[in-house]
């Protein structure tokens, strides 16, 4: 109605009419108001004294002339109705909506009641499908279907009884309310311009219709926020359809109030435009937003929630809220409607159920919802599906588990706050045991004092810093027991402020491999101690005091210096041989090594001292994939500790284990004491027999890595009752 | 005639090296392996000077020179003590057991030095200590109990 052009001045509605209380903005409305005022006196006038004429002159006047007053009297109870009509559109514009919860179906039945004798007559049947309750202004939506109905019977068929039908429909996402006829219906152009004022359709023959009735049922639609339209029926008959916010969404329930409180006109259309702001933005919300009444029943239910739950609004409207929930979620409901009687708003982090019957996270947002006066009459709930950010949150946390490092992150009153897998499996407590604790108990009392202190510096000066960077700190384990650990402190943000994190390091075994370094160290400048001595000590005797000397101990010192020579010269090249393997730095030439030959020449290398015999039991035609010096060389290295430390009786076999090809030296010695066992390939392993004879100290330990490099295995066994096998295991040659 | 020197050590070239340096020096040098064999040379035939390993299978040099020490025979015996392990508790122990020391691995030179210095101290505190009933005997302090 908007769209009508500047036809009247605006001064009428100024000048002290009857009508000027009513601020109206619109030009076409105010010519409307004014038209209905005016001619409503002279139009009484025309029409009363036309009927006086009539009556007074009936008998004076001739059958002609008694039709030509009788036309004119027509004519004005015509323009009359006209005029009604007019003042009716201005009143459905302008005045007060007693906005309520309405039955549909009781105004629905009053309307069909109405229409009673008409349908009789006219042979049509009007019915209506259950409709719920809307929030609107009874009258007014009263008048709507009146209109609908009405127009419906008006415009049929003469080929078929009318059939008009009322019920609730989905338009698009637009739960609406249609009335459908099987009328002649009106081409597709048309249909708008029926809306226009006094806009008359063809087949209205029977002149009962001012065709006004559309344009004020949209205008009442539009007052309410709605919409109203026509559209073809599937059977070519007509549907006028209507959308009611209050039905589709939820804005206009807190409308105009009860009580008719007559309301300034632009503070009222204000009010309209806002709800209707309202009602979109609610529609179209990509947060589900419905509302519930306090009984729990569903009132309204945007397209986002059609989208989470999976119900359509006309499958969730009227229904109970606890179709969305699961029933071990049922006891929720009762909490969360006396915190809304209370007045209270509520957060919740829960399941819901979808249409599918799935399961899915949600965060709820539960408001109440007051009508004017205050009264509280139903809940607002937004609901947010968080099931990818609890997937999120899964992920991180899974994160935060694997982490190799115990996290633990400390509130601001130094209790432990969260922690991670790590944390219980390196403390051995559980996280429920650990959290809300002083983090102090995952320290030795010794460390307490400075982590306080630390911790206290750390809240002023909040930078990545290592504690104990001076000393080895040490974590306490539920059992009592410390191990060694590196702490690093940051912070985090979380939903408490920043708060400091621990990432704690279990560095057992980085401190173990520490020590085995420093050892191997140690026990390489050991083992070059007693050469050195040697060499230097007697280097310089000989030099001081060589002409003094007899020549049997000349002899023996440079045999004991040529032996320590040799002694170091073993030592570093197999520490430098050890080091190159371990590196990566050495390559292995594997061939196909057959064994007898290669057994034989290390035989004849390094035969066995006159007090030893050496038996070679390996069937010829055996081979391996080795290096063939390498493999000399382990098995030299064997063949020598035997002689040091084993037996008399030396065996050199080849026992058959499975697919792999064994190369065993065993002796008949007292076998190596049961301690050392564990320790045996490691450097700088050494009996007690090794302190009278001194080997390098790292010859089993080359063996292995030796052996390991060429994908075998070397191992030691005791031989009962008496003896010392080790046994090397090698692919068979291919 | 020559001082005696036993040599206590479990390194055979390492007891080599010592035995003959201070047999160069003109020395007579007694070589044992062991705590136990190096009491036992104590108990028979005390040496001038007694060179001993710390580290030494079964009782070791230490617990060697606490056991003289408690015997007032060999409460003065010049001992010097060798050690690869350079640390501070040995060397402290060393100094309160009133005994020299030596770093392993020390030149011959030096441990020359370090015995003929034992065996001058050795005379000092025999002169000092010398009771004046056994001025004609020099030999009578050392066996004195």
């Amino acid at each position: 109605m908007t769209a009508g052009p500047a036809i009247a001045p605006r001064e009428p509605a100024a000048a002290g009419n009857p009508l000027d209380d009513v601020d109206i903005a619109d030009e076409l409305a105010v010519f409307a108001k004014v038209v209905a005022h005016d001619f409503s006196g002279p139009l009484q006038s025309v029409r009363g004294f036309g009927n006086i004429l009539l009556d007074t002159l009936g008998g004076r006047i001739d059958e002609q002339e008694r039709g030509y007053l009788g036309e004119m009297v027509v004519a004005a109870e015509r323009m009359q109705a006209l005029n009604d009509s007019l003042t009716s559109w201005v009143r459905a514009r302008n005045a007060a909506l007693e906005v309520r919860e309405v039955s549909l179906d009781l105004i629905v039945a009053e309307c069909i009641e109405a229409f009673r004798s008409s349908a009789v007559e006219r042979g049509a049947v009007i019915s209506a499908s259950p409709l719920p309750a809307v929030h609107a202004d009874a009258t007014a939506i009263g008048r709507v279907l009146h209109h609908l109905v009405d127009n419906a019977l008006r415009y049929t068929r003469a080929d078929r009884s009318p059939v008009i039908h009322v019920e609730t429909a989905m338009r698009g996402t637009d739960p609406a309310f249609v009335v459908r006829d099987n009328g002649p219906g009106i081409a597709e152009g048309n249909r708008e311009r029926a809306f226009g004022l006094f806009k008359r359709l063809e087949s209205n023959r029977d002149g009962g219709s001012t065709g006004v009735g559309l344009t004020i049922s949209r205008t009442i639609i539009e007052r309410h926020g709605g919409r109203l339209w026509l559209e073809a029926a599937p059977d070519g008959g007509l549907e006028a359809i209507f959308t009611l916010p209050a039905f589709s969404g939820m804005a206009s329930g807190a409308a105009v109030g009860s009580s008719p409180v007559r309301m300034d006109e632009s503070t009222e259309r204000r009010q309209r435009q806002r709800r209707a702001a309202l009602a979109t933005i609610v529609e179209l919300s990509d947060e589900a937003i419905f509302s519930k009444d306090l009984s729990g029943h569903i009132i309204t239910w945007n397209r986002a929630a059609e989208t989470l739950y999976g119900f359509s609004a006309a499958e969730a409207e009227g229904q109970h809220i606890s179709m969305l929930m699961a029933p071990d979620r049922l006891h929720e409901l009762p909490e969360l409607m006396s915190r809304v009687r209370l007045g209270e708003r509520t957060h919740l982090e829960t399941v819901r159920l979808r249409k599918d019957g799935t399961q899915f996270d949600v965060a709820l947002t539960v408001s109440p919802i007051r009508d004017p006066q205050g009264d509280l009459v139903g809940a607002s709930v937004i609901a947010r599906d968080v099931t990818e950010r609890h997937q999120a949150e899964g992920d991180l946390r899974a994160i935060f588990d694997v982490a190799p490092d115990a996290i633990v992150v400390i509130s601001r009153d130094g209790a432990i706050h969260a922690v991670n897998s790590q944390t219980e499996n390196a403390f051995g407590y559980r996280a429920d045991e650990l959290i809300g604790q002083p983090v102090e108990m995952l320290l030795p009392e010794r460390f307490r004092a400075e982590h306080i202190a630390r911790l206290m510096a750390f809240t002023t000066d909040p930078k990545l810093r290592p504690m104990g960077t001076d000393h080895e700190l040490f974590g306490l384990r539920r059992d009592g027991v410390e191990f060694p650990v590196d702490i690093q402190v940051s912070t985090v943000p979380t939903k408490d402020g920043r708060l400091p994190v621990a990432v704690i390091r279990d560095v057992t075994e980085r401190r173990r491999l520490e020590h085995l370094r420093d050892d191997f160290v140690a026990n390489a400048a050991h083992e070059l101690r007693t050469p050195l001595t040697t060499l230097a000590g007697l280097g310089e005797t000989l030099s001081r005091s060589f002409d003094v000397m007899e020549r049997a101990d000349i002899e023996e010192a440079f045999a004991a210096m040529a032996r320590q020579g040799e002694r170091a010269r073993v030592l570093i090249a197999n520490l430098l041989d050890l080091s190159n393997i371990e590196g990566g730095r050495t390559d292995f030439a594997i061939v196909n090594v057959e064994l007898l030959p290669l057994v034989e020449r290390v035989l004849e290398a390094a035969p066995p001292p006159d007090d030893k015999a050496v038996a070679i039991a390996v069937p010829s035609g055996i081979a391996v994939r080795a290096d063939p010096d390498r493999l000399a060389q382990v098995v030299t290295n064997l063949l020598v500790n035997a002689y040091r430390y084993g037996g008399q009786q030396i065996r050199i076999h080849a026992p058959q284990e499975g697919s792999q090809v064994v190369l065993a030296v065993t002796d008949d010695g007292a076998g190596i004491e049961r301690d050392l066992v564990p320790k045996l390939f490691e450097p700088f392993t050494r009996g007690k027999a090794a302190s009278v004879v001194r080997g390098s100290g790292i010859g089993l330990a080359l063996c292995r890595r030796i052996v390991e490099g060429m994908d075998g295995q070397i191992r030691y066994e005791q031989i009962v009752p008496r003896g010392s096998s080790f046994r090397v295991s090698l692919r068979r040659a291919t | 005639m020559s001082a005696t020197i036993l040599v206590v050590e479990d390194e055979a070239d390492i007891m080599l090296t010592i035995r003959l340096t201070l047999r160069a020096e003109g020395y007579e040098v007694m070589g044992v392996t062991s705590g136990e064999a190096a009491l036992e040379i104590f108990a028979d035939c005390p040496p001038d000077v007694t060179v001993l390993d710390v580290a030494l299978p079964g009782i070791d040099g230490l617990e060697v020179v606490r056991r003289l020490r408690k015997d007032a025979k060999h409460r003065n015996a010049r001992i010097i003590i060798t050690s690869a392990h350079a640390s501070g508790h040995v060397r402290l122990l060393t100094d309160a057991l009133g005994c020299e020391y030596l770093t392993k691995p020390f030149s011959t030179k030096e441990l020359a030095a370090t015995v003929a210095a034992a065996l001058s101290h050795r005379e000092d505190a025999e002169e000092t200590a010398r009771d004046p009933s056994a001025l004609n005997d020099p030999l009578s302090a050392r066996a004195a109990p």
